[in-house]
């Protein structure tokens, strides 16, 4: 697959999120200190890279969905970029074209799970 | 501290599955001065703060609720919306944050509730541990502490939403202490250890268990190795995701009888308002402390 450099994806993000994702000199902290890098096909810093050059696959990173907003990296950011807005704002370029993550009629044993985390996962995973 | 009444948002947990929660703390806050009012036609919070800047239908739900809280001030004479669910804390006070330096947001969710009076920016919203670190003080809890609890190691989960992002954190983000000062209050030990301030991994519980197994492993494995009695927490997500993988981890986490408490069930286990914790907590804690002397 040929990548062409755009920053359309970048520009997409930043008029959902407020981020600039240019900010960011790839230091890695984001990363070091993401507490569920364990199950992630690409990493946080590696997802905004791919976002600093225009590469979708950005958009397919399981890693958008494994972050749960702990702010952990939003606080520790050297450059100020609040990655925690910029993973929202890759879910919402998804969830707002009416792919939604998860299928709600199907999640099984409902009764199993709070409330808390059956709302808070439908805010997340579906349009 | 005189007495004082605070307005009190319990949101779901509270009312259903975490209702532990809710009577110990309005129980300890008794015993301490607070009458905690509940507010009048509450609805959920919304449980994430939306984090996009171009959307406001997020807000709807906990907007409508600082209306309701605005609405209700009178009552206690004071601006405090109070809450115990960490999620809603959240929530409320990142949307008052925003509305407090976002004149726009306000103005366009005031225009979207148009059947509402206008929010007018003016409610403090609280988290109760931080009113009891500040409104009441920790040297007070300690006069009111009728137990010995020396025999007991606590460890403190502060989790994510009480402590990040900066502009609503109740103590220091990478390094709280707000929870060891109160179990030093009650005399029991404070456990120091890495992961207390780490995600429990939330709402991935619904699609993605492996997710809580190995975060539970990260946080309660140096515990567990510790003989630690019981973990504070603030949240009824991280409760339920740290009891849910202690059941998935068993093989590798090794036998455990480590219970996870809110932090108001401990505060009433020292003050002595047994009917307000969970049974089995109770029972298993209970065998290591002794009542105090008053002589």
């Amino acid at each position: 697959m040929r990548l062409i450099i755009s920053d359309e994806l970048a520009k997409d993000v930043y008029r959902i999120s407020g981020q600039n994702v240019y900010a960011c000199y790839q230091c890695g902290k984001c990363s070091g200190g993401c507490p569920v890098i364990s199950e992630m096909d690409y990493l946080p810093n590696q997802v905004i890279h791919m976002i600093q050059i225009g590469d979708e696959t950005a958009l397919k990173a399981n890693a958008i969905w494994l972050c749960a907003s702990c702010f952990t990296c939003t606080i520790r950011c050297p450059r100020g970029v609040d990655l925690a807005k910029v993973m929202e704002a890759l879910r919402l370029i998804i969830l707002r074209k009416g792919i939604n993550r998860i299928d709600l009629r199907k999640l099984k044993n409902l009764h199993e799970y709070p409330q808390i985390a059956l709302i808070a996962a439908s805010r997340k995973y579906t349009g | 501290m005189r007495n004082m009444k605070l307005l009190y948002f319990p949101g779901c947990s509270l009312k259903n599955f975490a209702q532990s929660y809710e009577k110990s703390a309005i129980a300890v806050a008794k015993e301490l001065g607070i009458e905690l009012v509940e507010l009048n036609r509450w609805n959920c919070c919304g449980v994430v703060y939306g984090l996009a800047s171009d959307s406001f239908a997020h807000y709807v739900g906990a907007f409508r609720d600082l209306i309701r809280a605005q609405q209700q001030v009178n009552e206690t004479g004071n601006e405090y919306l109070v809450a115990l669910c960490s999620m809603c804390y959240q929530v409320l006070s990142s949307l008052n944050y925003r509305l407090s330096i976002d004149r726009e947001a306000l103005d366009r969710l005031n225009r979207f509730m148009d059947d509402e009076e206008d929010y007018l920016g003016t409610i403090q919203v609280e988290h109760f541990l931080k009113i009891l670190a500040d409104l009441v003080g920790f040297d007070k809890i300690k006069t009111k502490v009728k137990r010995d609890l020396s025999e007991l190691k606590i460890a403190p989960y502060y989790g994510c939403m009480l402590v990040r992002p900066k502009e609503i954190a109740i103590d220091d983000p990478e390094d709280p202490t707000i929870m060891e000062k109160l179990i030093e209050a009650v005399g029991a030990e404070p456990v120091s250890y890495p992961f207390r301030t780490e995600c429990c991994g939330s709402y991935n519980v619904v699609v993605n268990k492996d997710v809580i197994k190995e975060r539970t492993k990260k946080i309660l494995g140096p515990l567990i190795k510790k003989n630690v009695d019981a973990v504070i927490t603030v949240c009824p997500l991280c409760k339920f995701n740290l009891e849910q993988g202690l059941k998935l981890a068993r093989d590798e986490l090794g036998q455990s009888n480590i219970k996870i408490l809110y932090f108001t069930e401990l505060l009433a286990l020292a003050i002595g308002l047994d009917d307000t914790i969970d049974k089995e907590a109770l029972e298993s804690l209970k065998v290591k402390i002794k009542e105090k002397n008053d002589s």
